[in-house]
C-alpha cells in the first residue's frame, strides 16, 4: 500500500505524498524534537525535510526504503539546524522540563535537568546518534547506515556521547555534593 | 547510576519523555509548500544507475579521451611565456589575499575584505556569515528573510520599508536612535537594539528565511543586535545585516565591522565598481 503511495508521489502525485507523510509526521517530529530539544525548531526542521523529500523523491531508487531515506534526510536537516543553533545562540537558557516527572525513581527532576544540560553541550551529530539509539532503538549498524558513516565510527561516537552524558551527570552531582550550585 | 544498564535505562526514559504529536499545521504547510515546489528530475541525483548500452559507453569514453588529448596538445604546442632571447624572467603572480571575500554565490553578490578579527564562516545564497570571536554576523538578501508580525498569531512579514517603526513596536527590543550608513555608495539604516524580554511576552525567533526555516533564535537578556538595512537600489538587491553579540563584546566587534563594511563592493548592474 505505502509502496504504491511512494511510487505515485514520485510521479508527482501531491495528494499521495500528503497521505504518505500524514501517517509519519508524529514519529518524525518526535525524533526532531529529541535532537533539537525545541518544539518550534523541530517543526521547522520537519517541514524543511518533508519539502526536500518531495523535491528529491524521484531520486529514491527503492520505494521500500522510503522510511529509512526520509529519516536520514530529517536527521541531516536537524544536524544542520543544531549546528546553526550552536553558532547563533550566544546564551543558552535551559527551560524546565514539561510535565510531571516519571514515576520511575531513576529519572528525577534533577537528573532530567542534568541530562538536558549535558545533551545540549554535545555536538549535533552525537545528539542525533543518541536519539537514534535510545529513542528510535537503532543499533550502531543502523545508525551508521542512517548517517552514512562507517559502523565503527558510529559505535565510537555513541560511546563518546554516552561518556559525555555520564560526565555531565557526575559533574553536577559533584557540584551538589560540595555545596555548590549547578548552573 | 552504578551500572551501564541503569544508565542506558535512564537515557531510554529521558528520551521517551516529551511531545510525540505534531501540530496538524505542519502537514498543511508542507502541502502548501509542495504546491509551489516541483520535483527534481531523476538524472540530477548522483549515483543513480541508468541503463546505458555498451556502444554508448564506448562512444562517451572515446569522446572524453579525445577532449583530454586536444587540451593536452594545445598546452604542449603553445609557446612558453617569455621564451624569447633576452626575455625578462617571469613575473611572479600575486598570491590571492586570504582576507578578500568575493561572495558570488550569495544572493546579492558582493566582495569585501576582512580585518580586525572578522573571519569568514560560510557563504550560501541566503547568507554570508562572518564571525568575530563569539560574535556572529549574517548578510542576508532582503528578499530571503521575514520578520515577526505584530502578534504571535500574525504571519511573518517581509522586511518593512519603515524598519525603524517596526522595531520600535517590538516587545523584545529596546532600540537606539537610528543612524544612516553608506555602504559602497548605497544608503542604509543602522539600528542597535537590546533584548529585554518583558513578563508575559512570548519568546519567538526574530528573523526567518522566507522558506520558513529558522534563522535567528530568540535573543537573551544581555545581548545586543545591530541591524543594518540597505534597501534595493540601482538594480542591486537589498540586504539585511544582523550582528548578534553579548553587550560586553558589542563595541569592539562593531568598530571592526565598520572597517569591513567600508570595503564592501556590490557586483551586478548599477553596482559600484570594484576599487
Amino acid at each position: 500500500m505505502d509502496r504504491d503511495l511512494v511510487e505515485a508521489a514520485a510521479k508527482g502525485d501531491r495528494a499521495a505524498y500528503v497521505d504518505l507523510i500524514g501517517s509519519r509526521a508524529d514519529h518524525l517530529f518526535a525524533i526532531a524534537q529529541r535532537i533539537l530539544r525545541d518544539v518550534d525548531r523541530a517543526e521547522d526542521a520537519l517541514q524543511d525535510a518533508l519539502v526536500i523529500a518531495w523535491r528529491d523523491l524521484r531520486g529514491l531508487r527503492d520505494p521500500d526504503r522510503f522510511d529509512a531515506w526520509l529519516r536520514r534526510l530529517l536527521v541531516n536537516v536537524c544536524i544542520v539546524q543544531a549546528t546553526r543553533e550552536r553558532r547563533r545562540v550566544v546564551n543558552l537558557r535551559i527551560l524546565p522540563a514539561e510535565g510531571p516527572a516519571a514515576p520511575d525513581e531513576l529519572l528525577t527532576v534533577e537528573n532530567r535537568d542534568q541530562l538536558e544540560r549535558g545533551f545540549r553541550r554535545l555536538p549535533p551529530e552525537q545528539r542525533a546518534i543518541l536519539t537514534l539509539h535510545h529513542f528510535v532503538g537503532y543499533s550502531p549498524g543502523e545508525i551508521a547506515e542512517t548517517l552514512g558513516i562507517p559502523p565503527g565510527t558510529a559505535r565510537s561516537r555513541l560511546h563518546h556521547a554516552h561518556r559525555a552524558m555520564r560526565a555531565a551527570l557526575e559533574a553536577d552531582a559533584r557540584l551538589i555534593a560540595v555545596g555548590g550550585r549547578s548552573a | 547510576m552504578n551500572s551501564d544498564r541503569d544508565f542506558n535505562r535512564l537515557l531510554d526514559q529521558w528520551f521517551a519523555d516529551g511531545p510525540r504529536e505534531v501540530s496538524d499545521r505542519v502537514v498543511v504547510e508542507v502541502a502548501d509548500r509542495i504546491e509551489r515546489q516541483s520535483q527534481r528530475p531523476a538524472w540530477r541525483f548522483p549515483g543513480r544507475h541508468f541503463q546505458v548500452n555498451l556502444k554508448l559507453q564506448w562512444i562517451a569514453a572515446a569522446a572524453a579521451v579525445l577532449i583530454v588529448a586536444v587540451f593536452a596538445g594545445r598546452e604542449l604546442l603553445a609557446p612558453a611565456p617569455n621564451s624569447g632571447v633576452g626575455g625578462a624572467s617571469p613575473t611572479p603572480s600575486a598570491s590571492p589575499d586570504p582576507n578578500f571575500v568575493h561572495a558570488t554565490a550569495f544572493g546579492v553578490p558582493l566582495s569585501l575584505t576582512l580585518s580586525g578579527g572578522w573571519t569568514r564562516d560560510g557563504i550560501e545564497r541566503t547568507n554570508l556569515d562572518l564571525q568575530h570571536g563569539d560574535v556572529d554576523l549574517g548578510f542576508h538578501p532582503m528578499s530571503s528573510v521575514t520578520l515577526p508580525g505584530a502578534t504571535v498569531a500574525d504571519p511573518w512579514i517581509p522586511v518593512p520599508a519603515d524598519f525603524v517603526a517596526w522595531i520600535a513596536q517590538r516587545p523584545e527590543f529596546v532600540a537606539s536612535a537610528p543612524r544612516t550608513i553608506t555602504i559602497a555608495g548605497r544608503s542604509g539604516t543602522v539600528v542597535d537594539a537590546d533584548f529585554v524580554w518583558k513578563a508575559g511576552t512570548a519568546k519567538r525567533d526574530f528573523l526567518r528565511y522566507t522558506t520558513g526555516a529558522w534563522l535567528y533564535d530568540q535573543g537573551d537578556d544581555g545581548n545586543r543586535v545591530r541591524f543594518i538595512i540597505v534597501p534595493a537600489s540601482s538594480g542591486v538587491g537589498g540586504i539585511v545585516i544582523v550582528m548578534n553579540a553579548r553587550i560586553a563584546d558589542f563595541a569592539s566587534a562593531a568598530a571592526a565591522l565598520d572597517v569591513v563594511l567600508a570595503t564592501v563592493q556590490f557586483d551586478g548592474p548599477g553596482a559600484t565598481p570594484a576599487s
